[in-house]
């Protein structure tokens, strides 16, 4: 469905967006992460033709977005981060105006409105003057705009910024509905927990580039085999952390003050092991437990992995 | 073959921008303060007339004509660009012009809706004044071909100054600048084009040591592209019809002004259509 080739956009001499290569397959859902300024709205302007890329080339159901634009967009439903909103129309006629944009004629374009409103839960707001609505509502009514002229290929850019989690979790209902209707989707996020539950395959930007691309089962294998032991001792930290940075299976150890952080590749059974063992040596153990890895841990170690740990401002829920 | 061809022309810009228009609360009465205004000062004429010469004959029905129509000519100039000028930079500033621009819609077919929807409500005010016309006509003194040509000056005035508007509002990002920069075309076309001409005029008769009233015919044609010179062609005023004849012109100068800024106004929104799409932003690199 997306292919891109080397894409790369230049503004002045910064890279937005810097030899990008990425295929997505048609009904997959791909989930686009990165702190702010890492290209990721930038990419998905170009796929909506909304941008000329500096050079590379990108095709969107098997046209190319420079040379085909129209024939894009029409199959393109494209989302910005922001909501441009006519504050004189009610939302009914904010989606029918642009389904006449796609020229849609009169009784059909109510009919989609109407539709559409439903499918976003904004029918009771339908005679609402638009600025009026909150902004999730307004979030929703966005998607529904995108919406209009059922396109095969959804690009949302942070469609979920600024909702509550209520809102959030309503959004993501219908990012699901939308999925199994056979769409494809791209979506943005900072957040790794808000795409792993609904994405198949999750790529992570910085800087304008591609730094990691991975299915989401592939993740979920990773943390299967990861784990994390949070240890808390009463004293002797230098000493426990000798014994543990002694076992081969132990991958590293982060200590904060009396904590100490033990990642390991070890399976469950090896947990009351490892206990027994600092028991033995007689460690004052206060605290054993297990912490899960979360998706976040693992964004944060791919990402730290290729850029040398510039995740300052990567805003971690 | 209807359904094909409607789907071709309606715009839905046009559409979209002329319902609001026209359901604003405000437009009825800017355009009942608009007929009032010109009704005032056609009606103070009338009397000043009145006062002079008492025995009101053709002649003053021609004059008030002419001031309506020089009145009318100062609304279109004054107006055309304040409405043209915001019509794709609030877009911008209310970011909806990428949401349009997403859709199949060419950015030619955007600035056309634009354009005609000023165009459109131009008119709307030009039609308001109707009554105005009613009465002047009814005084004597004017033809309906004369009528005409004014209404067809007016017309292309307006086109062209919309587009002007238009031209600028894709060029810059805010709305208030874009105003700004349409006013001063305006100014340098309609008052600084003045002044240089007179200048120069005044130059060239003292050079070759001729009267200032004999214009060079290049001249001539040069003023016939100023918005008042060519509406004094256009209601054949005695000064200008002395002109034409001085030169043994038979051919109706303002055609050149009709043609000139018909020419002038496609260019401009051609310019603007290439400055909203995307090429642009290569261009620019
Ligand atoms: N019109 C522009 N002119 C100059 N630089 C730009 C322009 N648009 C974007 N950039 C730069 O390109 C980079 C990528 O921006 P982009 O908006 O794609 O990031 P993003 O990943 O969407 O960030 P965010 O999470 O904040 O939305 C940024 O560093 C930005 O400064
Ligand atoms: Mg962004």
């Amino acid at each position: 469905m997306i292919r891109i080739e080397h894409l790369s956009k230049q503004y002045g001499r910064k890279f937005a967006v810097k030899d990008l290569n990425l295929h997505i397959e048609k009904g997959t859902t791909f989930g686009l992460i990165g702190s702010n300024g890492a290209g990721k709205s930038t990419t998905m302007k170009i796929l909506a033709t909304l941008i000329r890329p500096s050079s590379g080339r990108a095709w969107v159901g098997g046209y190319d977005v420079t040379k085909s634009g129209r024939k894009v967009r029409e199959i393109v439903g494209y989302m910005p981060d922001f909501f441009g909103v006519y504050d004189q129309l009610t939302s009914i006629e904010y989606l029918d105006f642009y389904a006449a944009c796609y020229g849609f004629d009169y009784a059909t374009r109510r009919q989609v409105a109407m539709q559409l409103l439903e499918l976003v839960d904004l029918t009771d707001q339908s005679n609402q003057p638009v600025d009026h609505l909150s902004r999730g509502m307004k979030q929703r009514l966005g998607l529904a705009r995108a919406l209009v002229h059922d396109p095969a290929f959804l690009i949302l850019d942070e469609p979920a910024s600024g909702l509550d989690p209520r809102s959030r979790m309503e959004f993501r209902k219908i990012l699901k509905v939308l999925r199994s209707m056979g769409k494809t989707i791209l979506i943005s996020s900072h957040m790794l927990s808000e795409l792993e539950e609904i994405c198949d395959a999750i790529g992570v930007m910085e800087q304008g580039e591609l730094i990691a691309c991975e299915q989401v089962d592939a993740l979920k294998h990773v943390r299967r085999s990861e784990r994390i032991y949070e240890i808390y001792v009463r004293d002797k930290v230098e000493e426990t952390v000798q014994l543990l940075q002694a076992l081969q299976e132990v991958e590293s150890v982060t200590v904060e003050e009396r904590k100490l952080f033990v990642q390991t590749k070890m399976g469950e059974q090896s947990q009351d092991q490892l206990l027994s063992m600092l028991v033995e040596h007689q460690i004052p153990v206060l605290q054993f437990q297990e912490r899960s890895i979360n998706m976040e841990d693992l964004y944060l170690q791919v990402t730290n992995r290729s850029q040398g740990g510039n995740t300052d401002d990567q805003k971690v829920e | 073959m209807i359904k094909k061809w409607s789907k071709r022309w309606v715009n839905p810009v046009f559409i979209q921008e002329s319902q609001w228009r026209i359901r604003k609360k405000t437009t009825p009465w800017i355009l009942f303060f608009h007929l009032l205004l010109m009704g005032i000062i056609v009606f103070f004429a009338l009397f000043v007339f009145i006062a002079i010469e008492p025995f009101f004959d053709l002649r003053s029905g021609t004059n008030i004509f002419i001031i309506f129509s020089y009145l009318q000519l100062g609304m279109v100039v004054f107006i055309s660009p304040a409405i043209a000028s915001g019509l794709i930079s609030a877009e911008r500033e209310k970011q909806t012009l990428s949401l349009l621009l997403v859709t199949p819609l060419s950015s030619k077919q955007i600035i056309l809706g634009k354009w005609l929807s000023s165009v459109g409500f131009m008119l709307l005010l030009y039609l308001s004044t109707l009554p105005v016309y009613v009465v002047i006509y009814n005084y004597g003194g004017i033809s309906l071909d004369q009528a005409l040509r004014v209404f067809l000056h007016l017309l292309i005035t307006m086109l062209f100054l919309s587009s002007v508007g238009i031209f600028f509002s894709s060029l810059v990002k805010r709305t208030g600048i874009s105003t700004i920069l349409s006013y001063l075309v305006v100014i340098i076309w309609g008052i600084v084009s003045t002044f240089i001409f007179y200048l120069v005029s005044v130059f060239t008769s003292v050079i070759n040591n001729v009267p200032i009233n004999e214009i060079p015919f290049f001249w001539e044609l040069f003023i016939s592209l100023h918005p008042a010179a060519s509406m004094a062609f256009v209601l054949d005023i005695e000064i200008a019809a002395a002109l034409l004849n001085m030169h043994n012109m038979t051919f109706p100068v303002y055609i050149l002004y009709f043609v000139i800024y018909t020419i002038l106004t496609i260019f401009l929104l051609i310019s603007s259509a290439y400055f909203l799409s995307p090429k642009r932003d290569q261009q620019k690199e």
